[in-house]
């Protein structure tokens, strides 16, 4: 967790040392934000398209403006935490990268999960109806012959219950797994 | 190095522990309350706040009320640091945000005459506050990983200048079709970044009092006369990033129209 939390002040400290002291948890806040930001504004547009839903979502100038506002941010610090004006130029086009990348990765992951998600559940909804549709569904259903020359057939409840059906429209019971049946 | 060893070395005094305390333990209080108001709502509810005064925009009402709350809490805290302070440069700086203090809440009141003084009052207080806290910084001998806390202060006051610089380039420019689009700038992600922001303040607020500026072994020799000026990176850090996010607001919202119809 902590690996995760520093990655971001971990890599500048292994690029540029001793010359550069920033916050630990602020860069990764700003990063991690413009993610929500993009999964927000994505997410958001794509179930109102998809549902036809009206989620208020911001603005893309607005969230934009916001994304501004936390490279802004990052450049302050860059400016403050580091000595030399060299690497607070290259440590705050740095960040702006991370942040606009960030946001980036939050439009893409958030329409991926979200397309992955509905495709899954339009798949299994097609599955089920296909399977109702060309009665495959019965094939697992398992089958005893009895010794009067019927066909029973063993269908499964919602809550574990069993019944047992025969060819001709008669129902059966078992009480040893399927040894012996007793017409009701 | 050597100078922050010799700082820490100094034990501080009990009296100045209980003060330091209460100190955090206002500053968290401050914090909860500005976290919560977002997420919950407004703790004094709509219909008292109305009744308090009906002429005036509610919102103003609110700000006001918030503004006077954040005063009193904060000059009782920045009384106690006041008494704890390490050197010269410190309880001067002390005395600037007091002062400063003071000041924000008259302009927030006359802000009620005219919406232009509420907004050019804050960039001024908010400028004084920066120079208060640029001045804590350098005037002592922090670690390192206090001096990367209390630049949260820098950065929290450079943002707000900037956006109440925002409010009066921008949105007093903009014609009334633009209105709909700006509604959301101030929305609700905008807000939750708010609360993020505050836990990362408080968690600088507790250093700020913990650091060796307010440890209350008052050191008497004579403060560089450097550490006054304001020509240093920090405020290099305030006009830079003021003319960056100038610049990409300028470029975003001349293009508002294009950038809009990416989406539909």
């Amino acid at each position: 967790m902590k690996k995760i939390l520093f990655a971001i002040y971990n890599l500048e400290k292994s690029i540029w040392g001793e010359e550069i002291n920033p916050n630990k948890y602020l860069a990764t806040a700003t990063i991690l934000f413009a993610t929500c930001l993009g999964a927000y504004l994505a997410g958001g547009e794509y179930l109102n398209d998809l549902l036809n839903w009206h989620i208020n979502t911001p603005t893309l100038t607005a969230s934009l403006s916001m994304l501004t506002v936390l490279i802004g941010y990052n450049v302050t610090e860059s400016i403050i935490a580091t000595e030399s004006p060299k690497v607070a130029t290259w440590r705050a086009l740095m960040m702006s990268g991370l942040v606009i990348a960030g946001f980036v990765v939050g439009i893409v992951v958030s329409v991926v999960i979200l397309f992955i998600i509905t495709a899954i559940i339009t798949i299994f909804l097609l599955l089920t109806v296909l399977k109702v549709m060309l009665g495959v569904g019965d094939s697992d259903n398992r089958k005893f012959k009895l010794d009067n020359g019927d066909e029973v057939t063993e269908y499964s409840g919602l809550f574990g219950d069993k019944t047992y059906v025969g060819t001709l429209g008669k129902t059966y019971s078992t009480d040893d797994g399927g040894k012996t049946f007793s017409e009701d | 190095m050597e100078q922050n060893l010799q700082l820490q070395a100094k034990p501080v005094p009990k009296s100045v522990q209980i003060k330091q305390y209460i100190a955090i333990g206002l500053f968290i209080l401050i914090c909860c309350y500005s976290v919560i108001t977002p997420i919950f709502g407004n703790i004094i509810p709509y219909d008292i706040m109305e009744s308090i005064a009906p002429n005036i925009e509610i919102w103003k009402t609110y700000n006001i009320f918030n503004h006077f709350l954040y005063f009193l809490v904060y000059v009782i805290i920045w009384g106690i640091l006041l008494t704890i302070t390490s050197n010269k440069a410190t309880k001067i700086a002390v005395i600037l945000y007091i002062v400063s203090a003071v000041l924000e809440l008259i302009f927030i009141s006359l802000g009620l005459l005219h919406n232009g003084l509420w907004n050019v009052g804050l960039i001024a207080t908010g400028i004084a506050y920066f120079y208060v806290f640029s001045t804590i910084i350098r005037a002592n001998n922090l670690s390192n990983s206090d001096k990367a806390w209390l630049s949260i202060y820098l950065i929290s006051m450079v943002m707000s200048i900037a956006s109440l610089g925002r409010d009066i380039l921008i949105l007093n420019l903009a014609d009334d079709t633009m209105g709909d689009l700006f509604e959301y700038i101030p929305g609700r992600m905008a807000s939750i970044w708010g609360v993020i922001f505050s836990i990362i303040v408080c968690v600088a607020s507790i250093r700020l009092v913990k650091c060796g500026a307010f440890s209350g072994n008052y050191d008497s020799t004579p403060t560089p006369k450097e550490v006054y000026s304001p020509l240093n990176k920090h405020f290099a850090a305030l006009l830079i990033t003021l003319v960056v996010v100038y610049g990409m607001w300028s470029i975003l919202y001349s293009n508002i129209q294009t950038i809009e119809n990416i989406l539909n």
